[in-house]
């Protein structure tokens, strides 16, 4: 058993502000040295109940009127009730921490099927979304953006590439073999002379049995009294009558030349002679064309008749 | 003479006049340009932690640096200041400083906007959630530490095997190693026996209440979270904090 400091007897003997002041104080210190020791077993809890007991003393001696003329006293009071109290408190949670719940890891698990299964029959893996809104709401992740624009490089600017312009590449030209035109035309020409002297070699033999068979007069075959350019002309072209051997030139009487056409034996004898065909183009002026011109050509008669 | 030098004088003192007016307005410029670089900076700062915090959210000081910043470190500081405060005020984000050691600063992005039932799609919403609470709860209530069989038994009572495919969470076993892991969520250590040991990792402890988790676990017991006294102790400590 604590002794008490206080004298009760005293207190109760005497009404003296002093020694009541006294009694608070000595009762607050013995607060003080159970809070400071951090015992807060059964021992502390009596003693404890010792200094309530001195206090519930205290507190019956004097008369509440006295009291509150003595605020000191008061204060004293409430400090004393208050650290009581505090360690009361901790006496009890001392108390309390061996009735705390121990944790069990599968009566935690069968806690939460049975949670889970409040609205199903079985427990199946699906069954946890249930616990998804109170996940949630203790864990609240972050949402994840995305940048509108695809890939986001916070790192390097983009470079933006400069294209080049195309170039178009000329197509070659194709080279092409340049033909000979002159050959062609050369053939052509040759073509159409042999025609032409062809036909004036027909006129010619017209001409000729119209004329009993007699040479006619070369200017006579040639000539063409509207156009001087025609009669050169039909003397050129007569003149390859002459080198291929289809016609024979001559004098008469009168030494003028005349004009017949020759069979394909005679030529042949005459080159068996060992004669040479001569082409032979007779120049003609404007005066012996207008003194020929009286009379129209025969050539110029089948022209016209064309 | 002396006419001559006050002339020559005066020519000089307008030629610096005319400088120092010119150069008041040059200095203007500049830091009228400084401005706006700051500015551009704080919003880039801003973008990056909004792109980067739904991926991954523990991002790291060198990171913004190099990434941000990288003429601007010396304005870190009042930078990331002032991004943190738009964070909060525009979007409901925090920063929140998981880890800090001499050569380096990690910071987790938190979210402090209620979750939203209503937003949110079963069928096609995270559902991880649901697996990281539920280890986190059991870590906790075991006195902050557990071993892999412990896990392991736990999840499997309730029918998450920690091999096979589940149909929420995939594959388990790689989930809480790796992933869980490398987003700081978890801790793993090995003991002298080189067991596992999981524990609450840096983004764990900010993400998370522990206060939150005791009354998850006072809800499944239909109980009070005081009834779990040295729990109920962990987590007003962190209140208080």
């Amino acid at each position: 058993m604590v002794n008490m400091e206080v004298d009760t007897e005293n207190i109760n003997d005497t009404n003296s502000r002093i020694a009541k002041k006294i009694g608070l104080k000595n009762l607050l210190d013995r607060v003080g040295i159970i809070e400071e020791n951090a015992d807060f077993g059964l021992n502390a809890v009596i003693e404890v109940n010792q200094v309530l007991q001195g206090l519930d003393v205290l507190e019956k001696t004097y008369s509440v009127h006295k009291r509150l003329d003595n605020s000191d006293e008061t204060i004293l009071d409430v400090k004393l009730l208050n650290s009581a109290s505090s360690v009361v408190n901790k006496a009890l949670d001392s108390v309390t921490s061996f009735q705390s719940n121990v944790y069990d890891p599968r009566e935690f698990a069968e806690k939460i099927i049975s949670k889970c299964n409040e609205n199903e029959d079985d427990f199946h893996e699906s069954s946890l979304l249930n616990l998804l809104e109170d996940a949630k709401t203790i864990y609240h992740k972050v949402p994840i953006f995305a940048s509108l624009y695809g890939t986001y490089t916070l790192n390097k600017e983009q470079i933006i590439k400069k294209s080049k312009p195309r170039i178009e590449k000329q197509s070659q030209k194709t080279v092409v073999k340049k033909t000979l035109l002159k050959v062609k035309n050369v053939k052509e020409d040759e073509q159409s002379i042999d025609d032409i002297v062809d036909f004036l070699l027909e006129v010619l033999k017209l001409n000729y049995e119209k004329n009993n068979n007699q040479p006619i007069l070369y200017y006579r075959y040639v000539i063409d009294t509207d156009d001087f350019g025609k009669t050169v002309e039909n003397i050129f072209y007569t003149s390859f009558l002459i080198r291929d051997g289809k016609a024979k030139l001559n004098l008469d009487d009168n030494d003028e030349p005349t004009l017949e056409p020759i069979h394909k034996k005679y030529l042949k004898a005459f080159r068996n002679s060992k004669g040479h065909n001569i082409q032979m183009i007779s120049s003609i002026t404007m005066e012996k064309w207008r003194e020929h011109s009286q009379e129209i050509g025969y050539l110029q008669e089948v022209k016209n008749n064309l | 003479m002396s006419k001559r030098k006050s002339s020559q004088s005066n020519v000089w003192h307008s030629q610096k006049s005319q400088n120092g007016t010119s150069s008041s307005s040059q200095s203007n410029h500049v830091k009228e340009n400084n401005k706006d670089n700051l500015d551009d900076c704080i919003n880039k700062c801003v973008r990056y932690i909004l792109f980067r915090a739904g991926t991954n959210p523990n991002i790291t000081r060198q990171e913004l640096i190099k990434n941000i910043l990288p003429n601007s470190s010396k304005h870190f500081n009042e930078i990331f200041e002032r991004a943190e405060t738009i964070l909060k005020q525009v979007y409901g984000y925090h920063l929140e400083l998981a880890e800090s050691s001499s050569s380096t600063k990690l910071f987790t992005v938190t979210s402090s906007i209620p979750y939203n039932k209503v937003l949110d799609d079963k069928d096609t919403c995270d559902k991880f959630p649901i697996l990281d609470i539920l280890i986190l709860s059991h870590i906790f209530m075991m006195d902050g530490v557990c071993n892999e069989n412990s896990l392991v038994d736990f999840l499997g009572s309730l029918k998450i095997s920690y091999n096979k495919k589940h149909k929420l969470f995939g594959d388990v076993n790689e989930y809480i190693n790796k992933s869980m892991i490398k987003s700081k969520l978890l801790t793993l250590e090995l003991n002298n026996h080189e067991h596992k040991l999981y524990s609450w990792g840096s983004r764990a402890s900010v993400s998370v209440k522990k206060m939150d988790i005791l009354k998850f676990v006072a809800k499944m017991y239909n109980k009070e979270p005081k009834d779990w006294n040295k729990q109920y102790m962990l987590a007003q400590e962190e209140n208080d904090e």
